[in-house]
């Protein structure tokens, strides 16, 4: 069946099975390996990407059903030459990034919620990290990168 | 020098991720990959009678459908290379007549649920696990024990032939004999029942393989998911596959997170290679999160009893500890060091305790092979001992932090014998601990605990005070211990005709940024900008030498190779300066990436003096026209880096429900090199260990199905679960190493167990609750209060029952 | 992660999604994000995926001339919290303001990425019946209306699924929409979630109506005693001055959830104690209680 997406912009097209996600497209098809598959059960994030402007996890959504859409993956967040985001550096600043691997659902996710709530409160970045799992840093880092302190709030 | 070790330097690292452009092994795919599913066993324990592979090999795609039987004569077993040191052990047999561990596939007999059988290739994905359900595999169930206890118990069902009584070894350390006579006479006798239970590092990362082969050449390429890529290669070459070792390139590009679990062998790194070769194709394997919750190496897992005997006046004079501990079906690269070692040595804690010993039975069971966890050994212990601590405390009507102030090893007395094994190398554990109780304002507590009371609120503090054993270590001493293997580690710099520098360095990174950390130490030597220097690793033929990354080694071993090789390059580089400039050497000074005279009269760049021997022009006598150093250390013993944590925690008494009010984490860990990297990675320790008291637990039926084999049923902490955390610092120099570096990576998951549980066993301390099993969860709290409120105080959950006698009474 | 083959489609209007529907094995497909676990898990198998993103008879949000609220049930629970439905239409507030049970319910609901695609119907047939939006609803005393190939018909939420949790509706209906009357004064949703899918292992709502002699009238619904959401009030009984009216947790012999997560009697602990947390709420909400 045919799926057509705009992915960073760029138009594809591809024949797929029903039973293929999102995600595998993304990766195997289209070579954006930045987009991560990790739990089997949508919970951990590491797959998050934005479609028709909002976040999902793109390993529950099945490839054809997304066609017509609209997709920005990490790789879409900041050209790869062009300097990274406020939030990416943010993030780097923080040291919120040890492996590695759960960055790129991450940085997806906040990038939602800080242009939703663009001085969110340490605890609505918590609620945001509900979506991504990350086993290395605890949180603090990533809390720290993001959140407006309370005395600060404008 | 520059000045830059020590400090705050951002990793270079983090770009890459952040774009998502950094690759990990899933992302993969040369031309023409084909790609590999296993199908794992359903049972337990069973007999294989047949396996049929005729209808999966005929499915779209197919390449290959292998069994056990098909590669018998072509893999050896993954060997086991951690004997428990110092007595009798049995393993099952390798070829080599080292313990062998599982065969790569299934050949007779399964011994787990999720141990590999049969191995179908195709083209895609998709292909190979559709023709993996037309396998047909005929099991006669045999029966199932999944409890160390119960298998080494008359009677239990036998795993492995050469294992009589599915018994690994009776492991012994410290006084048994001196400790029975103390705490024979010990005035106060504390004695618990508890267990650590099994839990699941799940790293986000699922791990993956892709082998390729070369046949113009003969040569084998791995790119896997791996901490150790040299023992890696080692194993795989000349104990599984048998082919030269110089024809094996093992790789690990990035690896998202580790924690102990890929540190080992596994099935499909052999097999992937085996069938490459086979096939002519790249062939990769990708795991799941099931998958790897049911196949990749758990943790933790000792059913044991603490006795610890005192004076009223809270001195420990002795301390006891038996376990049964879980190795699972099959012994995995390293796991009976794990179980044994790790934990058995590190009972004394901080504390100076005249009478010790510790035995563990080792046993084999029918789940899930056991491996390390952040922080193994080590946290077993400590949740052990210091809730034994607290228990005594609370029985003679002392602080408990006055009671481990009491006890604790004072800095004059290092290098202090602990009597299990380890010589502790420096620290003031009571500074630390002290430093924790300011932070805590632990002269508050009672204010605070009463009004909370008055809110319906019940408040407990705990303390947990550690030493861990890291830097491991001496190769010499590992050998007794009953490693396989060398456990030095190396560096290599080569510096660039352009002044840049390239350090080789033999750990490999799981996010612990060694790119960066590694680099300060060459550029803060060498006295050059610390972006010159690029950090290659984790590749065995660009890093022909390391041992790889695990015990808390790579800074505090590697670390000191890294000095080592930049300080006798240096020296090189003064020597060809100073002879252009036409003095000593020792009026040659480095700065700011700069040779120069104290004077003034000569300078010259770094690049200038680089380039000047990439020329060999007027080089000194003997001195040759390369800057090319390659170091070895070899540590003279372990580091032992420790602290002290406090949490502060309130019960909502009517409930149950737990809050975690604050978490105090005083560390010592040396000489840090880059704060940033280690204050974060100790954040994220403290949230893991909050993982296995809160909520974490691999749990098993009688069958041994995995009832928590997916994230839905294995909760680990959010960010919501994360308490306030207040970071603090001793620091106490190691005098094993020229950095005075001791390990951090894993340090700070070693305590919380024990911390969380104090603290809450301290909020219930009014009630006459004496223990409560982890994870602790709501519903156990709750119970327990309700239950001594009737008037039936606790024995709380499974697992935890606390009688603390008086010797006088018993007489 | 591979799934088992299946076909799909997408139909263009709910007349051919019920037709698909009709085909055995096929299976109605919202967001997705509860099936395809189960796919990816093989915990069930199927035929045909019905995609339902095209049927446009799902969607739609309005408030009817005498306030009751129709939501589509192909509305996601993103664009749910998104509506401030049930606010009284001279509330003012910012986009976090959630004063009543079903907003608390749908934030609590998963995360950010599966309230994005999860609808209200994807929610309701989920598998997992004592969810946070389904007790809600309950305690709304909502109504769902089905199409099938019988036609429409229009049933209390509470009745989607029978007393053993399975989904009541035959396989081959669609709910199309959910009816909520303006009756509530206040209301106020607690819950206690498991850790690891953040999902409610005990929740309760509470509604509270005014009756003409100005005494509240408490309607609550709890999640966790048994497979589905059930009413621990009747909806007649007043709020007493002080204290709570008296909740009904007797539960069918066998019914009673007891697992892992938390036994029978705990669950029954719970219940009591998140009811009269959100009784306290909702009384708030309501200028107190009268």
């Amino acid at each position: 069946m045919r799926c057509s997406l705009v992915v960073n912009g760029t138009p594809v097209e591809y024949e797929v099975e029903p039973r293929e996600l999102l995600a595998e497209i993304l990766r195997d098809r289209t070579g954006l390996t930045g987009t991560k598959i990790a739990c089997d059960t949508a919970q951990c994030g590491s797959c998050v990407v934005e479609l028709n402007g909002r976040t999902v996890k793109s390993c529950q959504v099945l490839a054809v059903s997304a066609t017509g859409s609209t997709i920005v993956t990490v790789e879409g967040v900041s050209p790869a030459t062009a300097p990274l985001t406020d939030l990416q550096n943010a993030l780097r600043d923080a040291h919120a990034v040890q492996c590695g691997f759960c960055t790129p659902g991450l940085v997806m996710n906040l990038r939602e919620l800080t242009a939703q709530t663009p001085q969110p409160t340490a605890d609505e970045v918590r609620e945001a990290l509900d979506g991504t799992f990350c086993r290395c840093t605890g949180y603090v880092a990533v809390v720290d990168a993001v959140a407006v302190p309370a005395g600060d709030l404008r | 020098m520059t000045g830059v070790l020590g400090q705050r330097v951002t990793p270079r690292e983090s770009e890459a991720f952040l774009r998502g452009t950094a690759r990990f092994t899933a992302d993969l795919t040369p031309p023409g990959t084909v790609r590999l599913h296993l199908l794992l066993s359903e049972h337990a324990h069973a007999r294989i009678v047949s396996i049929d592979t005729a209808a999966a090999a005929a499915m779209p795609g197919v390449l290959a459908v292998v069994t056990g039987a098909d590669i018998a004569d072509k893999l050896m077993p993954l060997p086991c290379i951690w004997i428990p040191g110092g007595t009798e052990s049995h393993f099952p047999p390798h070829p080599y007549g080292l313990p062998g561990g599982g065969p790569a596939l299934a050949i007779d007999r399964v011994r787990f649920i999720g141990e590999p059988v049969v191995a179908v290739v195709a083209e895609t994905e998709r292909q190979a696990r559709d023709a993996a359900e037309a396998v047909v595999v005929h099991y006669e169930p045999l029966p199932v024990v999944t409890r160390a206890r119960d298998a080494v118990a008359p009677g239990a069902p036998q795993l492995h032939d050469a294992v009589p009584g599915n018994l690994n070894a009776h492991w012994t350390c410290g006084d048994a004999a001196s400790t029975d006579t103390a705490l024979a006479e010990a005035e106060v006798v504390v004695e618990l029942d508890l267990i650590n239970q099994r839990t699941i590092n799940n790293p986000l990362e699922p791990r993956a393989s892709l082998g390729e082969y070369d046949p113009a050449t003969g040569h084998y390429t791995l790119h896997t998911t791996t901490q150790g890529p040299h023992n890696h290669r080692f194993l795989l070459a000349a104990l599984v596959l048998g082919i030269p070792l110089a024809k094996l390139r093992v790789v690990a590009t990035n690896v998202g997170g580790s924690f102990g679990t890929k540190g080992y062998l596994y099935p499909d790194m052999a097999l992937v290679l085996f069938l490459a070769a086979r096939l002519g194709r790249p062939v990769k394997w990708v795991d799941s999160r099931n998958g790897l919750m049911r196949s990749t190496v758990q943790g933790r897992d000792h059913d044991y009893k603490i006795t610890l005997g005192g004076t009223r006046e809270g001195r420990i004079t002795a301390l006891r500890v038996t376990s049964y501990a879980n190795l699972g079906a099959y012994p995995s690269t390293i796991g009976p060091g794990v179980a044994t070692a790790l934990m058995g040595r590190s009972l004394t804690g901080p504390y100076a305790i005249p009478s010790a010993f510790c035995e563990v039975y080792v046993a084999f069971t029918n789940v899930v092979p056991l491996g390390a966890q952040r922080g193994s050994g080590r946290s077993e212990a400590t949740y052990a001992t210091e809730r034994a601590v607290d228990v005594f405390a609370r029985r003679i009507g002392l602080d408990p932090a006055q009671v481990r102030l009491a006890n604790m090893v004072t800095p004059d007395r290092m290098p202090y014998d602990n009597g299990m094994g380890w010589t502790y190398d420096s620290g003031d554990y009571a500074k630390a601990l002290q430093l924790a109780m300011r932070h805590a304002d632990y002269d508050g507590l009672e204010q605070r605990r009463a009004n909370a009371r008055e809110r319906g609120r019940l408040l407990g503090l705990g303390i947990a005070s550690y030493v861990a054993i890291c830097g491991v270590g001496p190769s010499t001493r590992m050998s007794q211990e009953g490693m396989l293997g060398g456990t030095w580690e190396s560096a290599n710099i080569r510096v660039q005709p352009s002044g840049e520098v390239i350090l080789t360095i033999g750990s490999a990174s799981t996010g612990q940024s060694h790119e960066t950390t590694f680099a300060q130490i060459a550029a803060d030597t060498l006295a050059i900008p610390v972006e010159l220097v690029t950090v290659l690793h984790s590749d065995t033929e660009s890093a022909p030498y390391g041992q790889g990354t695990y015990g808390s080694r790579s800074y505090s071993v590697g670390g000191p190779a890294v000095l080592q090789a930049a300080l006798e390059v240096r020296e090189k580089m003064v020597k060809v300066v100073a002879h252009a400039f036409g003095v000593g050497t020792d009026d040659v000074q480095v700065s700011d990436g700069t040779f120069s005279t104290a004077d003034g009269a000569h300078s010259m760049a770094f690049s200038d003096a680089a380039i000047a021997v990439w020329y060999g022009w007027n080089l000194p006598e003997g001195v040759t026209p390369a800057l090319d150093v390659t170091t070895m250390f070899d540590p003279p013993d372990f580091n032992y880096p420790f602290g002290s944590h406090i949490v502060e925690v309130e019960i909502d008494e009517h409930t149950g429900e737990l809050e975690l009010l604050r978490y105090i984490a005083v560390n010592d860990a040396g000489v840090i090199g880059n704060p940033l990297v280690v204050d974060r990675q100790v954040e994220g320790s403290i949230v893991h260990g909050l993982g296995q008291v809160l909520m974490e637990e691999a749990r098993f039926d009688a069958e041994g199905n995995l009832l928590t084999d997916d994230l839905r049923s294995y909760p680990m902490p959010r960010a919501t679960d994360v308490p306030p955390l207040v970071l603090d610092w001793t620091e106490s120099p190691t005098p094993h190493n020229a950095l005075g570096a001791k390990g951090a990576g894993e340090i700070a998951t070693v305590p919380p167990a024990a911390a969380v549980s104090n603290a809450i066993l301290d909020a219930l301390a009014g009630y006459g609750i004496e223990h409560l099993g982890m994870p602790v969860t709501q519903e156990k709290i709750w119970r327990a209060l309700r239950d001594a409120r009737a008037g039936s105080p606790a024995p709380a959950a499974v697992g935890a029952t606390a009688t603390a006698t008086s010797a006088e009474e018993e007489r | 992660m591979t799934l088992a083959p299946f076909e799909y489609t997408a139909p263009a209007d709910l007349a051919g999604a019920l037709e698909a529907l009709a085909r055995p094995g096929a299976v109605a497909m919202a967001g997705g994000h509860h099936l395809l676990t189960r796919l990816k898990r093989r915990e069930q198998v199927v035929g045909t995926v019905v995609d339902l993103r095209d049927v446009a008879e799902l969607r739609g949000v309005e408030r009817g001339p005498l306030g009751t609220v129709r939501i589509g049930a192909g509305t996601t629970l993103t664009d749910l919290l998104d509506e401030h439905l049930l606010d009284p239409p001279d509330l003012t507030g910012s986009s976090r303001d959630l004063r009543h049970a079903l907003g608390e319910a749908l934030a609590g609901t998963g995360d950010r990425q599966s309230r994005n695609r999860v609808t209200l119907g994807g929610q309701l047939a989920s598998g997992r019946p004592g969810n946070d939006v389904a007790t809600a609803l309950v305690a709304h005393a909502a109504r769902a209306t089905l199409a099938g190939p019988d036609g429409t018909r229009t049933l209390p939420v509470r009745d989607l699924w029978t007393a053993g949790g399975a989904w009541a509706p035959a396989r081959t209906e669609l709910i199309v929409s959910v009816e909520i009357d303006p009756d509530a004064v206040g209301s106020a949703h607690a819950r206690w979630a498991d850790r690891a899918t953040l999902e409610a292992i005990c929740a309760v709502s509470v509604v509270l109506c005014r009756r003409d002699d100005g005494a509240l009238t408490c309607r609550a619904a709890a999640a966790g005693l048994v497979a589905r959401p059930v009413l621990i009030t009747t909806g007649e009984e007043p709020v007493p001055e002080a204290g709570a009216p008296a909740w009904n947790l007797d539960v069918a012999p066998g019914t009673a959830l007891d697992d892992y997560l938390a036994s029978a009697d705990y669950r029954r602990f719970m219940v009591q104690v998140l009811a009269g947390r959100a009784l306290t709420a909702a009384v708030r909400r309501a200028g107190g209680a009268g």
